[in-house]
């Protein structure tokens, strides 16, 4: 699967879930189901602003729209834009695109999750996920309270929870149908 | 780092009350003036030779230029001299947060910290105010201009929902917000992806990738070794290269062919596609580049514009127009050299032909 079909389908697949497709959710989408999904052409991720970010994630988006295929539409309340993805070029991105049945059901569970998220807590989330995967899984509150102090002690406690409870659920959809 | 001095200047002129609660009292002001003007000095110390061409060219454990520059800033001469000189002592890790944007630092520790990283390095900062006049000037092009002094002194301080500082403009530099970004769009459109700019960029860093050492640049100290004249030294010691002689004797490949916007709609991988087909046939005689550039980062809350008097403010992006109707600028071209062009043109419009049989134009 090309890359520019996996960020489409990203991007189609939270726009099925939820009312709103913004930026930083298109990324943590990508950044977990990358992980945890063994999906081809993985991006590179970098700490930011919100948490895991990449760089070639947001070319491949603007290339996308440069072309049309992507649109952008700014929201009305003043939060960035949410990024809708062409029908045909979504359709053409899923069948032909090479993810598993098991992985695109993975990716539609994940983003049904993550859909419904506020930025900052999708921040703790993946941000914990970061560090975890840097550093295992010792000491990893002290460390995201450290990256990320704004975020209170209880807030980076339910975010691991609730990341262990969305890891095993994606892996059970991976397993499941096969 | 004059434009952050006279950027801080706006937001404690503009802002007084909200500037005293964010910066401190006057030595506050000072001590943070001071930061913004060191982290507008050092955001770029990290650049490779010849800038941005090199950027492909970070691997490992220094993945970007912007990596580099934080380890410039926390070691060596440069930390020692933010913690022993100046009128106030600087801590290398917060000019590197600030100037280089590296997040696994740690997020800002404080809303000072917030506020000065955008305005040297956000979508308003004067980083982008710098280079695109300064690189208007010296292409000798009208694009790029916008108007500065207007945009500078209209930056305020205005509040997040939860009470946290951000930037803005005031509504009446509006226009000179707009000014900065429509010349960003023609800077790109016009001067960053011309293609022969392009595929010199394209030259150097085969060239690079080919003879420096495990094909990128060291990521210890003798990085610093690394400057545009070393890199000429380079090409001059082997002038057979087909990229050095490219360079060296002005002799540049040749655009062959633009894949249209229509062409792209039916398969936004033809670069790979393409690539992947020439490089079977032709080696390197044949380039093709995919350049693409947002002008405006459709981010949340990016630019605020505050209107004071009708007590109201809004995103840029939901009163202008404009710059809604900005899309992203993409060139996909392919070069090849002179004595081959005609060969290459042909197996490229045979190749097109293939994969996307509607054809598609430009404008569609």
């Amino acid at each position: 699967m090309s890359s520019h079909a996996l960020v489409a389908l990203a991007i189609e697949t939270l726009g099925a879930a939820s009312q709103r497709t913004p930026r930083t959710h298109i990324h943590k989408l990508l950044y977990l189901a990358e992980k945890w999904g063994n999906l081809p052409s993985p991006h590179q991720f970098s700490l930011y602003l919100h948490g895991p970010y990449s760089r070639e994630i947001d070319a491949e988006i603007q290339s996308l729209r440069a072309v049309g295929l992507v649109t952008a539409v700014p929201d009305p309340a003043g939060f960035g834009a949410d990024y809708k993805v062409d029908v045909e070029y979504a359709k053409r991105a899923e069948q032909n695109g090479g993810l598993t049945s098991q992985q695109l059901s993975a990716l539609r569970g994940l983003a049904q999750e993550l859909g419904r998220q506020t930025v900052r807590h999708l921040e703790a989330l993946t941000t914990c996920e970061f560090v975890e995967s840097k550093q295992g899984s010792d000491s990893v509150e002290g460390a995201v309270k450290r990256l990320k102090p704004h975020l209170s002690n209880e807030e980076i406690v339910a975010a691991r929870k609730q990341l262990a409870c969305l890891r095993d659920g994606f892996e059970s959809r991976l397993s499941r149908s096969s | 780092m004059e434009l952050a001095g006279r950027g801080f200047d706006s937001l404690i002129r503009n802002s007084p009350d909200e500037a005293r609660r964010v910066f401190g009292d006057e030595d506050g002001q000072r001590r943070w003036r001071q930061t913004a003007r060191v982290s507008g000095l050092l955001h770029d110390v990290g650049h490779a030779p010849f800038s941005h061409a090199g950027d492909d060219l970070f691997v490992g454990e220094v993945r970007s230029h912007e990596d580099m520059s934080v380890r410039l800033i926390r070691s060596g001469e440069i930390a020692t001299i933010l913690q022993s000189e100046g009128t106030f002592r600087m801590d290398p890790d917060e000019i590197a947060r600030i100037a280089a944007g590296d997040f696994e630092l740690g997020a800002p520790q404080s809303e000072a910290e917030l506020v000065v990283k955008e305005l040297i390095a956000g979508d308003l900062g004067v980083d982008r105010m710098d280079y695109l006049r300064r690189d208007s000037h010296m292409c000798g092009v009208a694009y790029g201009i916008f108007d500065l002094p207007r945009l500078v002194s209209t930056l305020m301080l205005t509040k997040r929902e939860d009470g946290s500082p951000r930037l803005a403009i005031e509504s009446g530099g509006m226009h000179a917000g707009e000014g900065l970004i429509t010349a960003r769009y023609f800077m790109f459109s016009q001067v960053y992806f011309h293609a022969v700019r392009d595929v010199y960029d394209a030259h150097l860093l085969r060239f690079l990738r080919g003879h420096l050492e495990e094909g990128r640049y060291p990521s210890d100290e003798t990085y610093l070794e690394w400057d545009d004249i070393r890199v000429f030294g380079l090409m001059r010691g082997d002038r057979e290269d087909v990229d050095a002689a490219a360079i060296l004797n002005r002799k540049h490949f040749r655009r062959v062919e633009e894949l249209t916007i229509g062409q792209l709609r039916q398969d936004p991988d033809l670069p790979q596609k393409l690539t992947a087909r020439f490089n079977e046939t032709f080696g390197n005689r044949v380039i093709v580049r995919d350049s693409n550039k947002s002008a405006v980062s459709m981010q949340a809350d990016q630019i605020m514009i505050v209107d004071r008097k009708l007590e109201r403010e809004d995103d840029i992006l939901n009163l202008s127009g404009t710059l809604q109707a900005l899309t992203p600028v993409r060139f996909v071209r392919v070069f090849s050299s002179v004595e081959d062009k005609e060969g290459v043109r042909e197996m490229v419009r045979e190749f097109l032909q293939e994969h996307t049989p509607h054809g598609g134009n430009r404008d569609e």
